[in-house]
């Protein structure tokens, strides 16, 4: 996750508006990281952890329920 | 850390500031004092009385709001710093010292030290009988400057989260300038991952004291947080990982002796301050200044005591082999320093074995299990350190350490279909069902290297982090400044 | 009573978010994988959907899921991408 903030960061001062996506158990430590990074406006889309069990219908919902929040962040209007 | 709830003003004027406040009675206090401390946590029970005090703390407005804090105690507060005028004229030579000044500036009455009775007169309210009804206070800063090792300084080293959770030696200006020995305070290694927080030598040196470090060990440490620095080491990803990776630095060359480094018996254990203390000083870097504090940063899921910190040496004399150092291309006569990724050292009993095979074979199973049993192959460095007994037993045999790398290896091997359980690799699941796979994917993964007791056939394997792109790093230790 | 401190303790520079776009319709998205197990599945679902809201998307994967992106991938997704999603951290 840590990596990931590294990189939106990187990505929003270029211009880029930037959702990453994480499950909820490293959303205090991305907030924390994107503090530290200078960007303490940054948030992440956070989905249901653990992922690496699922099955490929239940990523896909995982998936379904994120994308209004995804919408969202990269967007002023929606 | 504060709460946003409680605010400190700091004292600019001098005791005319305090005059001007109406129904004033300013109370002196200061951090080191305990009776300041008994006096705040009983008044805390005046409950509607306290707006009628006036904390005027001898302490920078940081200090102060700890003061408060710790007391549970919400009054208006006031940090005075030196040359701390207030105190200077109105007297005040001990605190806690309560003043009541009439609506005109002038003193009427003056409580010196905790006196039960008169503060229950002073704010009219009844006080919690428990505890002395009187006891004498301490000098004011006013006519005595802090002293260093204060009464709460162990404490006062965790409440500004100088620590990894056990206690440190305070970085005093003092300390830290003998640590760097005239080193340039403000030269940087470079930005330590995550947060980005810069490595000066004043911080590494701040954090060696922490640590508990000679200054003589001054030099390993710098050179372990170059390794670690370096970018093919990856400590972003070491240090925010769920993995449990801890950091392993291994000294070899004249700095072992130089340093009073341990490599015999009990090397990976506690006892030697040098082992302890550079290896923790490493680890305080990448946690305080690098900001990969656990529970932060930090996710290492279970960790491990690996990530307190570890530093060893070599046994060099021990072992028939050419050292760590030298095979990773240093001169004998170098001091280096490898600093290495790894899980927390799993132990492999072996006392029956005779022969060098049946001891490779034993070292290979145990390493094969490290990470997971099914996991393979990995590409990702295995640390085996060798006992002195079982350094023998391959020595006896005329085997090198390269044919005890490879021997490892090849042990270490087992076909794909016995894999495939849970946790297993595309690898192992795309192979023909008998495929020989390895538990790494080249003997070059395995380092060697001998410590440890005279007697006692146990030797130890760190196991390796998967995935991290992390490789082991050897830097020169340089006695320069 | 004076410590020398380790923390970097100086005062960050604060960054904007980039500004944002009114809405999906006609943006180039990246879809930067940072290349952990089932996020490419997961990448796969955020990339339909964006394109039924009109987006245009590319795919693009982090060398490391360990490490921040190298400056190349970051170049990639700047010059071809408009906005971008990435995943999957867990």
């Amino acid at each position: 996750m840590s990596c990931s903030v590294h990189d939106a960061v990187r990505l929003e001062r270029r211009g880029i508006p930037t959702a990453v996506v994480g499950t909820e158990p490293f959303l205090d430590e991305a907030i924390e990281q994107a503090a530290v990074l200078g960007m303490p406006q940054l948030r992440i889309v956070t989905v249901s952890h653990p992922v690496q069990l699922l099955t490929a219908e239940q990523v896909q919902q995982l998936a379904d329920g994120a994308i209004a929040e995804i919408e969202r962040r990269l967007t002023s209007g929606a | 850390m504060e709460s946003a709830a409680l605010t400190v003003t700091p004292l600019a004027g001098g005791a005319d500031e305090l005059r001007a406040l109406a129904r004033s009675r300013p109370l002196f206090a200061h951090r080191d004092c305990p009776t300041s401390a008994l006096a705040l946590r009983h008044l805390r029970a005046a409950g509607s009385a306290e707006p009628e005090l006036v904390i005027v703390a001898e302490e920078p407005p940081q200090e102060a709001a700890r003061l408060m804090l710790r007391a549970g105690l919400r009054a208006p507060v006031l940090a005075q710093e030196a040359p701390f005028a207030a105190s200077s004229e109105l007297g005040v030579e001990a605190v806690p010292t309560a003043v009541l000044l009439d609506p005109g500036g002038a003193e009427r009455e003056r409580l010196v030290g905790w006196d039960r009775a008169g503060y229950e007169r002073l704010l009219g309210v009844p006080l919690p009988a428990d505890g002395p009804d009187r006891k004498p206070g301490c000098g004011s800063r006013a006519v005595e400057p802090p002293q260093a090792g204060g009464l709460d300084e162990p404490e006062d080293m965790f409440e500004r989260g100088f620590t990894d959770g056990l206690p440190v030696v305070p970085p005093t200006p003092e300390r830290v300038d003998a640590m760097l020995a005239g080193r340039d305070p403000d030269r940087s290694l470079g930005r330590v991952p995550p947060s980005h927080g810069e490595a000066t030598l004043s911080r590494v040196a701040a954090c060696a004291v922490l640590a508990g470090c000679r200054p003589e060990y001054f030099p390993a440490v710098l050179a372990a947080v170059e390794a670690v620095l370096e970018p093919s080491f990856n400590a972003h990803g070491i240090g925010v990982t769920t993995q449990p990776a801890g950091v392993v630095a291994i000294v070899n060359g004249p700095a072992r002796e130089r340093l009073g480094l341990n490599s015999g018996m009990g090397a990976l254990g506690p006892g030697s301050r040098p082992n302890l203390t550079i290896g923790r000083a490493l680890r305080l870097v990448l946690t305080l200044t690098g900001g990969a504090r656990p529970g932060g940063l930090d996710r290492s899921t279970l960790a491990s005591p690996l990530r307190v910190g570890l530093c060893l040496a070599e046994a060099e004399e021990r072992s028939p082999w050419e050292p760590l150092h030298v095979e990773r291309g240093m001169a004998a006569e170098q001091s280096a320093v490898t600093v290495l990724a790894a899980d927390a050292p799993l132990s492999v009993s072996d006392h029956r074995s005779r022969s060098p095979e049946e001891l490779a074979d034993v070292l290979a199973q145990a390493a094969g299990a490290t990470w997971s049993p099914y996991w393979w192959p990995m590409d990702d460095e295995t640390l085996i350190v060798l006992c002195p007994e079982h350094v023998d037993t391959f020595a006896a045999g005329g085997w090198s350490k390269q044919r005890v790398r490879h021997a490892i290896f090849d042990a270490a091997c087992r076909p794909a279909a016995s894999l495939r359980r849970g946790e297993a690799t595309e690898h192992v699941y795309a192979a023909a069902d008998d495929e020989p796979v390895h538990k790494w994917t080249d003997p070059g993964r395995i380092l060697l290297m001998v410590a440890g007791g005279e007697a006692g056939r146990y030797s130890a394997v760190f196991g390796p982090c998967d995935g991290m792109g992390t490789s082991a790093i050897t830097r020169e230790i340089t006695w320069t400044t | 009573m004076d410590y020398v401190s380790p923390f970097d303790d100086r005062a960050r520079e604060v960054h904007a978010l980039a500004g944002r776009p009114a809405a999906l319709e006609g943006r180039r998205v990246a879809l930067l994988d940072i290349t952990k197990a089932r996020g490419d599945e997961f990448l796969d679902r955020v990339e339909a959907l964006l394109r039924s809201r009109g987006a245009q998307t590319f795919r693009i994967a982090k060398e490391a899921f360990s490490r921040p992106a190298s400056t190349d991938v970051i170049e990639e997704v700047a010059i071809h991408g408009d906005l971008a999603v990435e995943g999957l951290a867990d």
